[in-house]
């Protein structure tokens, strides 16, 4: 980090190398679009680069890149729900939200319940689940004090079991059924 | 049931996630930042190496921020009262839409589209519509939405819009408002931060309505931060009527663009046929590019 803190190239590309696949995983989860996430961690990774030199403790490195990330996330998420009319959607998928009497919950119900969540709460949930952050470096990387880490946090949790148990009420029928002929 | 969610989540983490960035990426990342210099402080540098330039520094500082204080407030009130919210330039189109067809990710499209006929059956009503000429692309298929997109004109978009309800300029809903199309005209007509032309009678697909043309006010209070240009505000929104909405939509317009906008009726709801121009000069042309495909739409009923 300290080299790359001075200048070194080399250095850097080491630095992004290292990162690039759990900066592109995170992106994708929160964003929920590839291409989405493409330009999320080109943007936080050149930004590193730039604002390297600046980066007063080498050890906060990862911290700091944590931060870049969420902040291209925000503000790729923003544009993309403005530049139009935007539709927000589920994927199609077939009714499937596990077995009831095991408690069970089929992986597609949670992924239906978190593309149903703002981008921020996604965001506290990838920071804790994905990239294992405490609640204080959650915080951090979303530049919130401490408790509004922790609550937002808390609220994704609660509601995206909310968003499970409702639709495990619906039965999955709130799946479209998007279907053209040309 | 129930969700342990740090297990749950975990597990569909592990599924869920790309395991590896695409190769391209990170060549693309040190392409770009291979000539592209660093942010250096010299202001800090020179703090690392003297306590007296430290000290030197701090007063420098101190003193700037004073100026700017003393300039700034007496910028401001020279303008307090007559001043109107800064006004971009219209933006330049955006060079990021793709013109090769391909969906948008985790979405289904019809992609390219040839001269021929579509049907949307996943809108409400299904609508078919014929494209007369090649340069025309669905990146997108689902939820509440058509688009249609030239692909010589990136930003320019053809969009059918359905269950439309008038949102204010901070996309917030409007206590109380019915969500006809008349309804929707008359809310439209009345926002002060819009400039919407007279609505004329219209008919499209056997449904009737109103069009207006809109376009945003330059001293319009900025709605919206997050717009390709400023001032820009919201205009409508639509959800998902299912128990479990999978879908919504929100239409703005923002400083430099222009909307020509068909509300049409559909048992009590407005549908929205839009065309949109990226820049505002150029709608009569885009609107005489699309009339064919207006002329050919039919909503099944």
């Amino acid at each position: 980090v300290e080299l790359a803190m001075q200048g070194d190239h080399e250095a850097f590309s080491a630095l992004a190398a290292a990162s690039v696949d759990r900066l592109y995983s995170a992106a994708t989860l929160i964003l929920r679009d590839r291409s989405s996430a493409d330009d999320a961690v080109q943007d936080a990774l050149v930004r590193a680069w730039v604002g390297l030199p600046r980066l007063r403790d080498p050890g906060r490195f990862e911290a700091w890149l944590h931060r870049l990330l969420v902040n291209a996330c925000y503000d790729i998420a923003r544009t993309r729900s403005r530049r139009r009319a935007e539709v927000q959607l589920l994927p199609a998928h077939e009714p499937s939200v596990g077995d009831p009497s095991t408690g069970v919950v089929d992986r597609e119900a949670i992924d239906r319940a978190f593309r149903r969540l703002s981008v921020e709460h996604r965001t506290a949930l990838v920071l804790r689940h994905y990239i294992g952050l405490s609640v204080p470096e959650i915080a951090r990387a979303m530049s919130v004090p401490v408790g509004t880490g922790k609550s937002r946090l808390h609220h994704a949790e609660q509601r995206l079991r909310t968003a499970i148990e409702a639709d495990s009420r619906a039965g999955g029928r709130s799946q479209p059924r998007d279907r053209w002929s040309a | 049931m129930r969700i342990d969610t740090d297990t749950e989540m975990q597990a569909w983490i592990a599924d869920a996630a790309p395991r590896e960035a695409p190769d391209w990426l990170l060549e693309s990342v040190l392409r770009t930042t291979a000539d592209l210099p660093q942010e250096r402080s010299a202001l800090r540098g020179a703090l690392r190496r003297s306590r007296w330039l430290a000290a030197l520094a701090g007063t420098a500082v101190a003193a700037a921020l004073i100026l700017a204080l003393v300039v700034g407030i007496s910028g401001w009130l020279r303008n307090v009262g007559v001043s109107a919210p800064p006004i971009q330039p219209a933006p330049t189109r955006p060079s990021d839409i793709p013109a090769d067809g391909g969906c948008e990710a985790d979405r289904q499209c019809l992609g390219l589209l040839g001269v021929g006929s579509y049907s949307f059956e996943y809108f409400h009503p299904p609508v078919t519509l014929r494209i007369p000429e090649d340069g025309w692309q669905n990146r997108r298929g689902s939820g509440g939405m058509v688009l249609l997109e030239p692909l010589d004109a990136p930003g320019d978009e053809l969009l059918l819009l359905e269950r439309a309800a008038p949102r204010t300029a901070e996309n917030t809903l409007v206590p109380g408002s019915a969500q006809t199309a008349s309804a929707l005209v008359a809310w439209l007509e009345g926002r002060p931060d819009l400039d919407v032309t007279p609505p004329t009678a219209t008919s499209l697909g056997a449904l009737s309505g109103s069009m207006v043309d809109v376009t945003v006010r330059d001293d319009a209070p900025d709605g919206l931060s997050d717009c390709p240009a400023h001032p820009c505000v919201a205009l409508a929104r639509a959800q998902d009527p299912a128990e479990m909405p999978t879908w919504v939509w929100e239409l703005t317009v923002w400083h430099g663009s222009a909307l020509r906008i068909h509300i049409l009726d559909v048992d009590g709801t407005a549908l929205l046929v839009v065309v949109r121009a990226w820049d505002a000069t150029q709608l009569d042309a885009l609107a005489a590019r699309v009339q064919p495909i207006l002329d050919s739409l039919v909503f099944n009923r």
